[in-house]
C-alpha cells in the first residue's frame, strides 16, 4: 500500500522517533513533475482523508490543504526497491513476479503454490508474511486466491488489510467488490459505471454476448479478459522476476544468523540436499547461486560458474568456500538461506574404458582446478588460447576465459612463431640495410641492438574482409626472424611497404614477440 | 709420437661436477633466474623444452601486467617446443599471494605436469610447500625471476639463463639456427653445479650439450630426452 511512500521513506535514514516521520500523521505527498506542472504521486492515508487525489496538480493540492508536506518522487528508485522486494520475498517462493498492469507497480504476485506446508499453512504462511513486512516498514495489503486477477482486486479492494477467497469461491467473494477491482483502464470504469455496473457480481451476472455487444471497440475484449482472468476462464502467465529453477533448495531460520560460520554450515547442508536433487535427475550443475535473505528486507548473494556440470557436494562446496562467504553481506542477521541452480546440464555417468580412463581422470582434474581458481580468482583471470581463423597473429589467438575457450583446431600451417608476444606490438626504431629488407640494427626500450642474422620476410596480408573499426586502414607486414649480437631472437615486423603506393604514413617498425 | 690421454677420464671428471642428469627434468621446484626480455624467453623455452609429451596441463601464472610488459604465451610458438594449444592454461592473479595460491592449487589437483609462476617474492615455507605439492603430484614447477636471489629458497636447483648466438641454419648461413641457451646451475641440492651451452632440437624435441672439447664439455654427442 502506497508503496512509493514506503520506498521513499526507506531510502532515507530512519527519524529518531516517529512523531518526527513527516509520511505518518500529517498530510504528505510525494509530487512528480510533468509537462503539465507538479502533480501528486503518490498520498499517505492522512492526505487522503483531507479528500486529496492522485494526479491532482500540486497547486490544487496545496490550495485545499495549505500544510501539505511534500517531496520530489523518483520512479526509478521506487521501481528498483520494488525488485529488491521481489528478491526477498522468494524466500516464501520461488515464483514473484512484479505487477505488469498499467500503474501497477506497487504490487507484487506471489505463487504460493506447493510451498504452503513448508510454513505451517496458507494462512499461518500468510500471516508470517505480512508480519514480516510490516517489521520492514511496509504496510502491506494481501490477498490470497486462486487466480492473480482475484487476489489483486481482494488487496486492494477486501475489507480487511489480509483477506483470502476459499478455494473455487472466487466468484461469489468478488461478488460484493467494485469493478475497478479488474484492473481496467480507467475509461472502461466510468463506461461501466455509467450503465450502472458498479459491482463485479453485476457485471459478471450478464449474457457475456450482449456485454461483449455493449462495448465495441478493444474495451470490451479488455472488460471480458479481466472478468475471465479474474474468475479463473483465461490463463494468465506472469513472468517472474527471477526465472524459477527446477533445482533450489531452501531453509528459513527461526533466528537470524550473523555469523558466517553458521552461513557456510548451512550452506553446505544446502549443497549435500541439492547434489541429491541433481542426482535424481542425472543433471549436473554449471552455475550455482547462493542467496541470503536479510532480516532488513535485501539480499545477499554469492555465485559461482563451473567450467564443466557437476554434482559432487564436496567439490561445489568447496567453491562457495574459495570464492569466499566473506562476500556476503549478513547485514543484521539472514534469516532464510536459498541455493539455486539456474543453469544444469545433463551429467551422463561415464562408461571407462582401459584405454581412455586415464585421460578422463585427467579432464575431471583439469575442469575441478579451472572452477577452483575460476572461484576465487575470477573467470577473467582463468585463461586459455581461443585459437581463430585469422592470418594476424594477434588475432589468430588470444587468450580469453578459459570455460569460453573453443576447440577450433590450430592452423597447421604458419611459420614460426615466438614463445612470447607482445600484444600490442612495440614501435622499435629500425635501420634496414636495403628499404624493404631485413632490419640491420634496431632500438627496442632504448636499447640499440645489432643484428647477426635474419630470416624472412613472411609477409602477411591485412584481412580486407574483416570490419576491423581501426581509423586507417591495416596495412601489409613483413615479418622478420632476427637475432641480435647477444643471442637474443626477436620477431619485428614493418607496416606498410616500400612499393611506392603505400607511402602515408612511411612504414614503420614494430616488436611483436621473442623467440625463446 | 705420443698418444693423446684418453678423453673419458676428463670426462668423467667432470660430469662428478656436472653431467646430463642435472638437465633432466625433476619433480619439485627451480628457480631460473634471468636478466633480461630475451633472458625470459629463453627461461621459459628452457622450462617448455624439458616438459614430457603428455597431455597434463602447462600453467603460467603471473599478473596481467607481467606479460603485458614481458609479453604473453604464444600457443603457437610453445607448438614448436612440442607443448599442444589445448594443454596451456594462462594465470593472472592479482596479487603475489594469490599466484602462490594458485600455484599451489595447480600443483596438488595433479592435472598439470608444469607450472611456472612469476613470483620475485616467496618465502622459504612457501617455496618448500611448492616443493612438497610438486613432488606429490609428480610435476614440475618453476620460479621465474628477473632480480638476483639472495632469500633462502627450498627449491631443487637454481638456473641462470641467457640466450646464446646461435649456429647458422644449415641452408641458410644468414638466418639462426636452433635456439641456443647458456645455462648456468647456480645452486643444487646435490652439490652439482656448472655451465653448459645448450641447443634445442625442435624436430626431436630433445636438448644437446653443444661445448665441444676445448672447453672442456660434454662431447656433442651426449643428449639426453627432454
Amino acid at each position: 500500500m502506497d508503496w512509493p511512500i514506503t520506498a521513499w521513506r526507506a531510502a532515507r535514514p530512519s527519524p529518531p522517533d516517529a512523531s518526527a516521520d513527516p509520511t505518518v500523521h500529517k498530510p504528505f505527498a510525494l509530487v512528480e513533475r510533468t509537462p503539465h506542472g507538479l502533480i501528486l504521486h503518490a498520498l499517505n492515508p492522512a492526505a487522503r482523508a483531507l479528500g486529496l487525489k492522485l494526479h491532482q496538480s500540486h497547486a490544487d493540492a496545496c490550495a485545499i490543504v495549505p500544510d501539505l508536506a511534500s517531496a520530489p518522487a523518483d520512479p526509478g528508485e521506487e521501481a528498483r526497491a520494488l525488485r529488491r522486494l521481489a528478491g526477498w520475498m522468494e524466500r516464501y517462493s520461488p515464483f514473484v513476479s512484479l505487477d505488469p498492469s498499467p500503474g501497477g507497480l506497487e504490487g507484487l504476485f506471489v505463487d504460493l503454490t506447493g510451498g504452503q506446508h513448508l510454513f505451517g499453512g496458507e494462512a499461518a504462511m500468510v500471516r508470517g508474511m505480512r508480519a514480516s513486512l510490516r517489521r520492514l516498514g511496509v504496510p502491506a495489503r494481501i490477498g490470497v486466491a486462486d487466480t492473480p486477477g482475484a487476489a489483486w482486486a481482494l488487496a486492494r479492494h477486501g475489507e480487511a488489510a489480509l483477506t483470502f477467497a476459499p478455494e473455487g469461491g472466487a466468484k461469489a467473494v468478488l461478488a460484493g467488490l467494485p469493478v475497478a477491482a479488474l484492473r481496467l483502464e480507467v475509461s472502461a470504469i466510468q463506461l461501466l459505471n455509467r450503465f450502472g455496473l458498479r459491482r463485479i457480481g453485476a457485471l459478471a451476472a450478464l449474457p457475456r454476448a450482449a456485454l461483449a455487444r455493449r462495448f465495441q471497440d478493444a474495451g470490451a475484449l479488455n472488460v471480458l479478459q479481466r472478468l475471465d482472468q479474474a474468475l479463473g476462464h483465461l490463463p494468465e502467465p506472469l513472468t517472474p522476476v527471477t526465472a524459477p529453477t527446477l533445482y533450489r533448495v531452501h531453509r528459513v531460520f527461526a533466528e537470524p544468523m550473523t555469523s558466517l560460520e553458521a552461513v557456510a554450515l548451512e550452506a553446505a547442508a544446502l549443497t549435500d540436499r541439492l547434489a541429491l536433487a541433481l542426482e535424481r535427475d542425472g543433471m549436473g550443475a554449471r552455475r550455482l547461486h547462493l542467496t541470503g535473505f536479510r532480516v532488513d528486507g535485501r539480499t545477499t548473494g554469492l555465485e559461482v560458474r563451473l567450467a564443466a556440470a557437476s554434482r559432487r557436494a564436496g567439490h561445489l562446496i568447496r567453491l562457495f568456500k574459495d570464492k569466499g562467504f566473506e562476500h556476503l553481506d549478513l547485514g543484521f542477521g539472514i534469516d532464510g538461506l536459498a541455493l539455486s541452480a539456474p543453469v544444469t546440464e545433463p551429467l551422463r555417468a561415464r562408461q571407462t574404458s582401459t584405454l581412455a580412463e586415464g585421460d578422463q581422470a585427467q579432464d575431471a582434474r583439469r575442469d575441478a582446478l579451472v572452477d577452483r581458481l575460476s572461484a576465487r580468482l575470477g573467470d577473467g583471470a582463468v585463461l586459455a588460447p581461443h585459437l581463430a581463423e585469422s592470418w594476424l597473429p594477434e588475432t589468430a589467438e588470444t587468450l580469453g576465459p578459459y570455460a569460453a575457450r573453443s576447440e577450433a583446431p590450430a592452423n597447421p600451417s604458419v611459420g614460426p612463431r615466438p614463445i612470447l608476444m607482445f600484444d600490442p606490438p612495440e614501435p622499435i626504431e629500425a635501420v634496414a640495410e636495403l628499404p624493404d629488407g631485413a632490419p640491420a640494427r634496431f632500438t627496442w626500450r632504448r636499447a640499440a641492438r645489432r643484428v647477426l642474422r635474419a630470416s624472412g620476410p613472411e609477409r602477411l596480408g591485412p584481412e580486407w574482409w574483416k570490419e576491423t573499426g581501426a581509423r586507417r586502414p591495416r596495412r601489409t607486414r613483413d615479418y622478420y626472424r632476427v637475432e641480435d649480437d647477444h643471442g637474443g631472437r626477436y620477431w619485428v615486423f614493418r607496416e606498410g611497404l616500400y612499393d611506392g603506393r603505400d607511402l602515408d604514413p612511411p612504414p614503420s617498425w614494430w616488436m611483436h614477440g621473442l623467440f625463446p | 709420437m705420443p698418444i693423446a690421454p684418453p678423453l673419458r677420464e676428463d670426462c668423467a671428471a667432470l660430469s662428478r661436477r656436472f653431467d646430463a642428469a642435472a638437465f633432466a627434468p625433476v619433480a619439485g621446484l627451480e628457480e631460473v633466474c634471468v636478466r633480461d626480455a630475451g633472458g625470459m624467453a629463453a627461461g621459459l623455452g628452457f622450462l617448455a623444452a624439458r616438459v614430457r609429451s603428455e597431455p597434463r596441463l602447462v600453467a603460467f601464472v603471473a599478473p596481467r601486467f607481467w606479460f603485458a610488459e614481458r609479453g604473453r604465451p604464444y600457443a603457437y610458438g610453445l607448438r614448436a617446443l612440442g607443448i599442444a594449444a589445448e594443454r596451456l592454461l594462462v594465470i593472472t592473479p592479482r596479487t603475489e599471494a594469490e599466484a602462490l595460491w594458485a600455484m599451489e592449487e595447480i600443483l596438488r589437483s595433479g592435472a598439470a605436469s608444469l607450472a611456472v609462476g612469476a613470483v620475485e617474492s616467496a618465502s622459504l615455507v612457501a617455496t618448500r610447500r611448492l616443493d612438497l605439492m610438486a613432488r606429490g603430484a609428480d610435476a614440475a614447477a618453476a620460479l621465474v625471476r628477473a632480480t638476483p636471489q639472495t632469500s633462502l629458497s627450498a627449491a631443487r636447483r637454481r638456473w641462470r639463463l641467457e640466450p646464446a648466438r646461435s649456429a647458422p641454419h644449415p641452408f641458410d648461413p644468414r638466418a639462426s639456427g636452433a635456439p641456443r641457451w647458456r645455462a648456468v646451475l647456480e645452486r643444487s641440492r646435490d652439490g652439482a653445479h656448472g655451465e653448459a651451452l645448450l641447443e634445442y632440437d625442435d624436430e626431436t624435441f630433445r636438448l644437446h650439450l653443444v661445448d665441444g672439447l676445448a672447453d672442456h664439455g660434454l662431447a656433442g654427442g651426449a643428449s639426453f630426452a627432454a
